[in-house]
């Protein structure tokens, strides 16, 4: 399998709203995927209707090869979903959740639950709402991963817990992924621990995909260009993502393979974050509207 | 799925089932009281139940006695479909979204139609069974009261036969689709309520025409029997050809279970239509 989600022309309207539109875009198996926009980009919404939980309003979108609103009996079984909110229900036991999970999953591995419960230390007799917010989180996550999906959908995985919280976790899912081979779509709006832990990016801004790539592709493929006090025309260079001008120079964070690039800019490598947060200042800014650019080349990990 | 509806739903199963024990209690208790007072007045032997005679005043006192407790528990049980789709039917769908459970349920390897047939499948079930339980003990109850009241069966019209279980259907039906439109919990019970009683009354107030009313001319005092057993629907006072008369508009004895019918055709089609909306509603309306 090539990719394990693809949205062609995908779009949701909530009222006159649209909350997401015109998303193209093809994600590659076997990677752990960022989501990254402020909120209100449409980072829920991609994938609440992966999950089957929206139904499109424009364009197609499919999950391992299926749809996710027309097959959900091939879907389900085979994704993991995380709310944003971690919903379980909260009357239920730790190990009264876990009986959920087995009646109602095929692939249901209840070794796999039993002792990730037993190693993070969470008491089964416990009910759920009386978990911390680490322990939640967990629960979550073993209930998707004892599903033995192939690929997780996360949304704001790490929200809301404290920072050994998310670290234990994020170590967690980590792990959990080179174990069972699994690709995740996790989305965030946190920059920093990102690098770490994904190695593919989506940036959504304003419901449409401003640019998506591997990171080390988008690393190479972004530059910092410093010269002379350039004129206004370069602000309107779709390559140009951010400018800045004092009286003397002009810097522009620019899309570009580092080719072709005339000799009066000064051309510097940029990080990771400074590409995120460049994208993020400026949410109409787009490097790929194309999905066959979205595709990752050959040869990646 | 059904072991977890029953454990999500064990709480209000328990309060439903304790409800359904005392009314059931409350029923036999009073049954025994009204049987023994019966027997103590002599009122088995009665041919001449008008006022004045020996009789009559038996029947007067046991009406004082069972009148008020009978009407208390006709409107105590007219009101429990409408419990139904407010506390169950009304938060089932509404409760999910609410809390965003919705999200973690359909994400298991099982679609929510699936999920929503199942759940309310059982629910409808033990709906049927503890209303169909409900009303034959009601008809086994209200014998006792039948001699007291010249048109018995129409007095419990609504809490025997199937129309009390068609009320429960369409009770929990409306709570359904009412709570997969607002999506909100407490909002939604409200709605359910509404929409219920107000449903409730334009079907009552319509059903003395379900079909044409016969007249009969009444002289006064009336004292005829012929009408024993039908449903008066109104008796004017009019001027006629025989001089002054009851006009006597009612709906016969015999036509009881037609009206039954009617009315149950009524409230399960609309559970149906309602079923449909919420069906809707699950499927495109909730994200």
């Amino acid at each position: 399998m090539n990719s394990v989600i693809e949205a062609r022309d995908l779009g949701k309207r909530f009222g006159s709203t649209w909350a997401l539109h015109s998303c193209s875009v093809r994600i590659p198996s076997g990677r752990v995927v960022a989501l990254i926009g402020p909120n209100g980009a449409g980072k829920t919404t991609f994938l609440r209707l992966s999950a089957g939980l929206v139904e499109p309003t424009a364009g197609h979108i499919e999950v391992l090869g299926w749809s996710p609103q027309a097959q959900p009996t091939l879907v389900l079984p085979r994704i993991g979903f995380v709310a944003q909110e971690r919903p379980l229900y909260g009357r239920f036991k730790v190990k009264e959740l876990l009986e959920l999970g087995r009646r109602l999953n095929p692939r249901w591995d209840a070794d796999l639950a039993q002792s990730r419960m037993k190693r993070l230390g969470i008491p089964l007799e416990r009910p759920a709402r009386q978990l911390s917010g680490g322990h939640r989180a967990q629960v979550a996550l073993t209930m998707v991963l004892a599903k033995r999906p192939d690929m997780l959908l996360l949304d704001e995985p790490v929200a809301g817990l404290d920072p050994l919280a998310r670290r234990e976790f994020l170590q967690n899912l980590m792990e959990a992924v080179a174990d069972n081979n699994l690709s995740v779509v996790l989305s965030s709006h946190i920059v920093s621990e990102l690098e770490r832990t994904c190695d593919y990016l989506i940036i959504l801004g304003e419901g449409q995909i401003q640019v998506a790539g591997g990171i080390d592709d988008l690393v190479n493929q972004h530059r910092v260009l410093v010269g002379p006090r350039a004129g206004h025309e370069v602000e309107g260079d779709p390559t140009v993502i951010r400018f800045s001008h004092t009286e003397r120079q002009t810097t522009l964070l620019v899309r570009t393979d580092g080719r072709g690039i005339s000799p009066e800019w000064e051309v510097h490598q940029v990080g990771l974050e400074d590409i995120v947060l460049a994208y993020l200042s400026r949410p109409t800014a787009r490097s790929i509207p194309r999905p066959e650019l979205a595709e990752s080349p050959a040869g990646r990990p | 799925m059904s072991w977890v509806t029953w454990r999500q739903h064990s709480r209000e199963a328990a309060l439903a089932g304790s409800i359904l024990a005392l009314i059931a209690a409350f029923l036999v208790f009073e049954w025994i009281q009204m049987s023994s007072a019966s027997l103590q007045l002599g009122l088995g032997s009665c041919r001449d139940n008008n006022a004045g005679t020996a009789c009559g005043q038996a029947l007067n006192s046991y009406m004082q006695n069972f009148f008020g407790m009978s009407v208390t528990v006709r409107y105590a049980l007219t009101a429990l479909p409408a419990l139904l789709g407010v506390f169950v039917a009304a938060p089932l769908l509404a409760r999910e979204v609410e809390q965003g459970t919705h999200t973690f349920i359909w994400t298991q390897s099982i679609t929510r139609t699936r999920w929503f047939t199942i759940k309310v499948g059982l629910l409808a079930f033990f709906t049927v069974v503890s209303a169909s339980a409900l009303a034959g003990a009601v008809t086994w109850w209200h014998q006792p009261l039948d001699q007291m009241y010249g048109n018995g069966q129409w007095t419990f019209y609504e809490v025997t036969g199937p129309v009390p279980i068609a009320y429960a259907v369409f009770a929990l039906a409306l709570g359904l689709a009412v709570g997969s439109v607002i999506l909100r919990t407490v909002p939604a019970m409200a709605a359910t309520l509404l929409v219920f009683v107000v449903t409730r009354v334009a079907i009552q107030s319509w059903r003395p025409w379900f079909l044409a009313p016969m007249t009969k001319e009444l002289p006064l005092p009336a004292s005829d029997t012929s009408l024993r057993g039908a449903f008066e629907v109104s008796t004017p006072t009019v001027n006629s050809l025989h001089g002054v008369v009851d006009l006597v508009v009612y709906q016969p004895a015999d036509r009881f279970w037609t009206f039954q019918a009617i009315e149950t055709g009524i409230f399960l089609f609309l559970a149906l239509l309602l079923i449909g909306i919420s069906a809707w509603s699950l499927r495109h309306r909730i994200h």
